[in-house]
């Protein structure tokens, strides 16, 4: 298990992060969200080792990754960009790899490349923007590492290509007892993988959410009315979004009171609508995280 | 202390300047033992006696690296530079620093193999041009030359200098920084001397040389490179010197603060320093270069108003640019 334990730090005198506490539990996906700037890369950098915390503590499986830097045998940073693998071949990597992972699977690392339609030869960087971003994951998949941390891993990739990549994720955390964490912006992406969601504002947690419960907490209702849309309504509950006298609103699961609100007004359409983890966090951020 | 992957990652990224390192070595060395005997030859057949003076001077200047020695001297900077500096200055620094090795170990198996690659390739160059000389004619004229003082002199320096250049590049953020700061301050306690020389002289002092004679023999590290001046050093001096940095350069890079990896010094607590050094020496050297205009019959009052308008203008800019260098604009 990853535990980040009150994790402070500041750059230049500017704090990045203030107090910051959660878990990844094993075999999860963990979702870091946040606006550029939020301090998500700082997190995923100090859970790798790369940067120190200037208060709190990172433990990885109870063993500090500083003090006892063999633990991250375990774990795989995969940063926003590849340009650290572009002076090798794809050969030469999987010796590297081997010689730094024990536990390096040499056989599914060519299966993986032969189901992406890679080249087993010639260099990274000859590759595409979008098969490096893929063939980084491939490699990080390949060691077998416990937790891999993902920094933006779909960040200027074109549809296809990201689609791909959250698929491959998506299966390899249900083929492997491993645990990911991802930090992006985007919330669509990972509503539909992630198990555990972590909100980072101004460098501190805003919410921390497991996606089972949020979807059985909320729901999301469309109504429309024959008059005006009742300005109680937008005075008392979320609502997401309002056109004349059509409105999208989010109530909790059992809440009676505000539905019977909706109901008093004689509403023409009253509709239950699928959830996304956007409106919730539209809802109750206040429109203030979502980037797309 | 040393995985064999950091070894591996630090071949892949530099063997191609350890090869230079070594044919600089070779081309001082080796090759120039080798073509040195046919001018020997030549010498000794057309103008005997001229050789016969000249003999002690040419085998000593063999062992003397002149201009291989400043170029050995570049690229054992720029071999320091690629081993910390280059990694910082790209995307590397992230991967590196995420693998599951500790500061110690990356900082010790950096320092090796350029070490390494500096000792091996400078005694192999070394040894075959013994080789080359003690198998020809002239084989008698190497008990004119304290080999061990012509080997051990110049490797000294060029060790503690890469040593030198490792310390320094733990405490800056990027391969350019650590260049130039490694230039500067290998040369710093001379240019101060100059600099503070034509302070005092401007301002009608005259500052006793014979004071600082250490700092223009013992700790500028050209002289090492001229067999010339041995008489004048001691070999302890780059040695000690050498111990000194590696440990400070160990330390400094296990403590180094990779958040600021890319800026120009990445200690913020070494910010004042810069902050104030800086422009204090481009005062100095403001003042030294407008002074020195002034016209060779004109008083020192006229020199002395150029040495403050001088140093008045560098230190405009200096501090403008210094705070850019340290992101404080």
């Amino acid at each position: 298990m990853i535990k980040v334990n009150n994790v402070t730090k500041s750059l230049d005198r500017t704090r990045i992060l203030d107090q910051v506490n959660f878990q990844v539990q094993p075999g999860t996906i963990t979702g870091i969200v946040g606006r550029n700037g939020a301090g998500k890369t700082t997190l995923l950098r100090m859970i790798s080792g790369i940067i120190h915390a200037d208060k709190g503590s990172i433990s990885v499986d109870g063993k500090s990754v500083y003090r006892e830097p063999d633990i991250k045998q375990n774990i795989v940073f995969v940063p926003d960009s590849t340009d650290a693998l572009k002076a090798y071949s794809v050969k030469e990597i999987v010796k590297f790899y081997k010689t730094v992972y024990p536990s390096f699977d040499e056989d599914y690392y060519y299966q993986l490349l032969d189901k992406f339609n890679f080249k087993k030869t010639g260099k990274i960087k000859q590759m595409s923007k979008g098969q490096k971003a893929l063939f980084s994951l491939i490699l990080a998949f390949a060691t077998n590492a416990q937790y891999i941390l993902l920094d933006e891993p779909t960040d200027g990739l074109d549809v296809i290509i990201k689609k791909d990549i959250l698929q491959f994720i998506a299966e390899e955390v249900s083929k492997q007892d491993v645990s990911v964490i991802i930090s992006s912006h985007r919330l669509d992406e990972l509503e539909k993988m992630a198990d555990h969601i972590v909100v980072l504002k101004d460098g501190t947690v805003e919410s921390e959410v497991e996606m089972e419960e949020l979807k059985q907490q909320y729901k999301k209702v469309q109504v429309a009315y024959h008059d005006a849309f009742p300005s109680d309504i937008q005075e008392h509950m979320d609502v997401l979004s309002q056109s004349g006298r059509v409105g999208v609103v989010l109530i909790k699961e059992n809440d009676e009171e505000n539905e019977a609100v909706l109901r008093q007004y004689n509403p023409i359409l009253f509709e239950e609508l699928p959830l996304t983890l956007e409106d919730v966090f539209v809802a109750k951020l206040g429109g203030d995280l979502y980037v797309s | 202390m040393f995985p064999k992957a950091l070894w591996m990652k630090e071949w892949k990224h530099n063997v191609l300047i350890s090869v230079s390192v070594l044919i600089v070595f070779l081309l001082s060395y080796f090759l120039n033992a080798v073509m040195s005997l046919d001018t020997w030859r030549t010498m000794a057949e057309e103008n005997p006696t001229f050789w016969e003076q000249n003999k002690v001077n040419e085998i000593n200047g063999l062992f003397s690296p002149d201009v291989f020695g400043v170029i050995a001297i570049g690229l054992v900077i720029l071999l320091a530079g690629f081993l910390i500096g280059l990694e910082k200055s790209t995307k590397r620094h992230d991967f590196s620093m995420a693998l599951p090795f500790s500061r110690q170990q990356m900082f010790a198996t950096k320092y090796v193999f350029g070490m390494l690659s500096i000792v091996l390739s400078f005694t192999i160059s070394f040894l075959l041009a013994v080789l080359v000389i003690s198998q020809s004619e002239f084989s008698s004229l190497l008990s004119n030359v304290d080999l061990w003082e012509v080997f051990i002199m110049p490797l000294a320096a060029y060790a503690f200098i890469f040593a030198f250049s490792m310390m320094i590049g733990s405490i800056t953020g990027e391969i350019k920084s650590q260049i130039a700061l490694t230039f500067i301050f290998l040369f710093l306690p001379q240019g101060l001397f100059m600099l503070i020389s034509q302070l005092v002289y401007i301002h009608g002092g005259q500052l006793n040389s014979g004071n600082f004679e250490p700092v223009v023999t013992d700790i500028f590290w050209f002289m090492y490179l001229s067999p010339y001046m041995y008489d004048q050093l001691s070999v302890w001096t780059p040695i000690v010197a050498l111990i000194i940095a590696s440990v400070a350069g160990l330390l400094l890079f296990i403590k180094a603060p990779s958040e600021y990896t890319g800026d120009f010094i990445t200690y913020r607590s070494l910010h004042p320093i810069f902050l104030v050094g800086i422009p204090l020496c481009s005062v100095l050297l403001g003042g030294m270069l407008v002074s020195s205009i002034a016209p060779y019959n004109s008083g020192m009052t006229i020199a002395l108003i150029l040495y403050w308008i001088g140093a008045a203008i560098f230190l405009f800019f200096s501090w403008k640019i210094t705070k850019r260098l340290l992101n404080r604009a």
